[in-house]
């Protein structure tokens, strides 16, 4: 069983690596043919293009573009990204610094995702068809079909505009760097409040509804009525029973949040000055920063496979049954 | 269970000490730090001059490093007016082809080394060096050359002693203390790294220089934090310790902020914030700098097809007749427009000479006024009539239909755009608005491949039009209506001859009515940047060359 299991996870590997390379490459010549010079910023009245031309010779961008692409790739092979245009450093120092403010604020609501979620699901299903489910139900669906820009906006207004409570921008405080570890990391907490909070808001409304569908569709199941008819207590039955049989599609829900969580922090990023990876994605396509904008493709391919595969190993964990199917 | 009533404590007492901050972080660091904080819309690119070509990047690198004068808009007299900086005083020749300058020698580098006519000399060398791709290397032209046709720099930036420093031009030129007016870099710094690396060295990120500010803090794409240098011996000490430039990208959030006090000043406020600003907040001084940035629609005066396909020169099929043009420009309300959007926070623009500059006169009204009976005239002699009853201008089976093309993210051109349209349609002419991603638009317009559309210029400060105006189209990509006139090209070269500045605004006000007479472009109208800050802030000069004008006699106040 394990030797089988561990076959899967590699030939899973191998297809990933392919379907990553394959990416990569689209989009390598895709954006390409994208109008737009990446080094438009230095054309000058003066100079006319004349300095531009030789900056773009200096990144290699005069190179017919399958030069480029073989130069790239061999780049990559010994782990350089090469150097950005727009922000002249290595691609690869610009993606670890954004991806830790991504990975920070991300992981941060995912954690209190999973926290508020199965407890209020759980508590949704003890009360349920109570005018607090209803409430919370549709309280969900609202929030669920509003974007996240007008989460970020409302909590901006309450949180900080009206109150003064929090921030309503930055990671840091202007006197960060004057700081004691301590003070630095309430001051951190202090910044990623309302985004945080703007990104579990967000998603506990999706995750909440469908883990609380789940629960409700495995209650209906026969072995939960054989339990009850057993007498097994209600409590036991919730959570050693249905509970665990309810999280393996919630799990599934994680599993793509987790490839996801590099693109849902696009909106959140520009709207509270975070210097993440949404933020660098947004600037970087707006410039036409190649360099870094192929590094960032393929780092969110990274994160998908990565994501899909906890879920996976997850779901293996929890139902044994299916984990050769799945994986 | 005792560990997750633990845990919840601990978040719980975060969360409670991060809120108790808000007294702390909100008091405006101001009272308590005199400190400021200015939003920027982006990060700085470079801390190197050699290489900025941001405005607010040149603004901030102005505060660290300094050039040997200091130079100012004069309002009253429309011209830049030169103060000693690094410079205590200088003298140039009779010719016009010499300035020597006498250097405040007591000054020292932030880093503590002595400043001396060395570090001028490899400035201007690093300047002029192909290999370093300065954004400034047009400054070359000026200088004396050697025979591979590089600038002979010991020549050119001749050292007479440490405090002394000659420039020699190859010929005259109109005004040395322009040219000569680039921030100095530290020769014992930049002198160890090879030219063609400065562009990618780290030395763009540790900035060492002279002005009344120097780095302390710089987390990219977060904020910038100059100190007071009180380690220079620089006669320019400024009262405010601290200027810190938060990058908030989103306008939004940065009108919010102000607003609400986290921030202490922004610029580029939209004039219904503005509005808002002056009769909601009295903590808020809003005021505006006159500025050199106009907007125009842009009407592509040659054939795109010719002009791409066959590399031919043709009139285009709407807009190269000049009669066509003088049409358009009468059609368009432009005193309805302007006050619809900017009320006072714009001037009317009839041609690209800025308001600002005294060398001609203006007028505060359009000389072209809006006449939609005139254009249909004009039009109608050029053969636009509506043959067909479709309410639409047609000339041999052509409809006069084109698109009006602007980049996203600019509500004014959204605003101008729609309400040019408006204007067109009553005349006959079927307008479609194309909004594109400024990456886009901007590559098309240098390309040439818009039939139109709404867009702006900066007028530089040496007033010198040639990129934007000269017929030479290869050699000139800013002329991007494809405008050409031999007239214009010779009042060009007459300009860099003559020298009596009443010759000069003869032959300025000369291109001005070839302009007015042609329309290439509708000028539309000179915005104000408006600057909204804290009335904390006290002695603020706001100039043409930069908000951050004589920033070191700032001050705070209770």
């Amino acid at each position: 069983m394990k030797k089988f299991f561990i076959k899967k996870l590699i030939t899973r590997l191998v297809y990933s690596i392919l379907m990553i390379l394959f990416l990569v490459t689209g989009i390598f010549f895709l954006i390409r043919l994208l109008p737009g010079d990446p080094v438009q910023a230095y054309y000058s009245p003066q100079l006319g293009k004349e300095l531009a031309e030789k900056i773009k010779s200096e990144h290699g961008l005069d190179k017919p573009v399958y030069i480029q692409f073989t130069l790239w790739i061999k780049n990559i092979l010994s782990g350089d990204f090469g150097y950005s245009i727009v922000y002249k450093k290595k691609v690869s120092y610009l993606i670890i610094d954004a991806l830790r403010v991504t990975l920070l604020i991300s992981l941060t609501s995912l954690i209190l995702q999973i926290i508020i979620t199965i407890p209020l699901a759980l508590f949704l299903l003890k009360h349920k068809n109570s005018l607090i489910d209803i409430l919370i139900d549709k309280l969900a669906l609202i929030v669920y079909s509003a974007p996240s820009f007008i989460i970020a906006v409302i909590l901006i207004y309450f949180g900080s505009y009206l109150t003064k409570f929090f921030p309503s921008s930055q990671l840091y405080s202007h006197d960060f760097y004057q700081l004691n570890s301590i003070e630095k990391i309430i001051d951190l907490l202090y910044h990623i409040t309302l985004p945080v909070l703007t990104l579990t808001i967000t998603s506990v409304s999706f995750s909440l509804r469908y883990l609380r569908e789940s629960l409700l569709k495995t209650e209906k199941e026969p072995f939960v009525l054989a339990l009850r008819a057993n007498g097994i207590p209600e409590n036991i039955i919730r959570y050693r029973h249905i509970l665990p049989n309810a999280l393996i599609s919630y799990i599934t829900i994680l599993g793509m949040e987790i490839g996801s969580l590099l693109s849902k922090t696009l909106v959140t990023e520009s709207i509270f000055s975070l210097p993440g990876i949404g933020w660098l994605m947004v600037n970087s396509i707006f410039a036409r920063d190649y360099p870094v904008i192929i590094a960032l493709v393929m780092i969110s391919g990274v994160m998908v496979i990565i994501g899909n595969l906890i879920a996976d190993l997850l779901i293996a964990r929890f139902n044994p049954q299916i984990a050769s199917e799945s994986i | 269970m005792r560990n997750k009533h633990f845990l919840l404590i601990v978040i719980s007492g975060l969360l409670l000490l991060s809120c108790k901050e808000k007294d702390e972080k909100f008091s405006t660091p101001s009272e308590k730090e005199k400190s400021i904080i200015i939003a920027v819309r982006s990060d700085i690119d470079f801390f190197n001059p050699l290489h900025s070509n941001d405005i607010n990047s040149g603004l901030i690198n102005d505060l660290i490093f300094g050039a040997l004068t200091y130079a100012e808009f004069d309002n009253i007299n429309g011209e830049l007016i030169y103060l000693p900086y690094l410079a205590s005083k200088w003298e140039i020749s009779n010719d016009n082809r010499h300035i020597t300058f006498i250097l405040n020698t007591k000054l020292k580098w932030s880093d503590g080394k002595k400043f001396t006519a060395e570090d001028v000399q490899y400035s201007f060398l690093l300047y002029t060096h192909p290999d370093v791709m300065s954004v400034r290397q047009d400054i070359e032209k000026y200088f004396l050359k050697q025979r591979n046709g590089q600038v002979d720099y010991k020549r050119s930036f001749q050292i007479i002693n440490d405090s002394t420093i000659r420039f020699n031009f190859a010929s005259k030129v109109d005004n040395p203390l322009f040219v000569t007016g680039l921030p100095i870099l530290p020769k014992h710094l930049f002198d160890t790294i090879p030219f063609n690396k400065i562009f990618f060295s780290n030395i763009n990120f540790k900035p060492i220089g002279i002005g009344p500010y120097v780095l302390e803090n710089y987390v990219p794409r977060q904020q910038t934090v100059l100190r007071k240098n009180d380690s220079t011996k620089f006669d320019k000490i400024p009262f405010i310790e601290k200027i810190i430039f938060k990058v908030i990208p989103d306008y939004n959030s940065r009108i919010n902020q102000l607003k609400n006090g986290e921030i202490h000043l922004m610029t580029d406020i939209r004039p219904d914030d503005a509005r808002q600003l002056e009769e909601k907040y009295r903590n808020i001084k809003v005021e505006k700098i006159s500025g050199r940035d106009y907007d125009y629609i842009g009407w592509n005066n040659i054939d795109i097809d010719s002009y791409h396909q066959k590399r031919m020169i043709a009139p285009h099929p709407l807009f190269g007749s000049k009669r066509v043009r003088q049409a358009l420009t009468l059609a368009i309300n432009r005193a309805e427009l302007l006050e619809s959007y900017f009320g006072r926070y714009a001037t009317p623009a009839e041609n690209p000479i800025s308001p600002i500059f005294k060398i001609v006169e203006h007028t505060s009204f359009y000389q072209y006024e809006y006449d939609p009976a005139r254009a249909k005239e004009l039009l109608a002699l050029e053969g636009w009539k509506d043959t067909d009853n479709d309410k639409i201008l047609d000339k041999n089976v052509m409809p006069f239909k084109f698109k009006l093309s602007i980049a996203s993210g600019k509500p004014h051109r959204e605003f101008s755009a729609t309400m040019i349209k408006n204007y067109l349609n009553k005349i006959g002419i079927d307008v479609e608005i194309e909004t594109l991603e400024p990456a886009v638009f901007f590559s098309k317009m240098f390309e040439r491949k818009l039939d139109a559309w709404i867009a702006g210029w900066t007028v530089p400060l040496d007033l010198d039009l040639t990129p934007f105006w000269s017929s030479d189209l290869d050699k000139n990509p800013f002329n991007v209506v494809g405008f050409r006139n031999f007239e214009i090209d010779q009042i060009f070269t007459e300009l860099k001859r003559v020298k009596s500045p009443s010759d000069k605004k003869t032959l300025i006000q000369k291109f001005i009515q070839i302009l007015q007479d042609e329309q290439p472009v509708t000028f539309l109208y000179w915005i104000d940047n408006i600057v909204g800050f804290n009335k904390k802030i006290k002695n603020i000069k706001l100039n043409p060359i930069g908000f951050t004008n004589r920033i070191w006699e700032w001050y705070i106040t209770e």
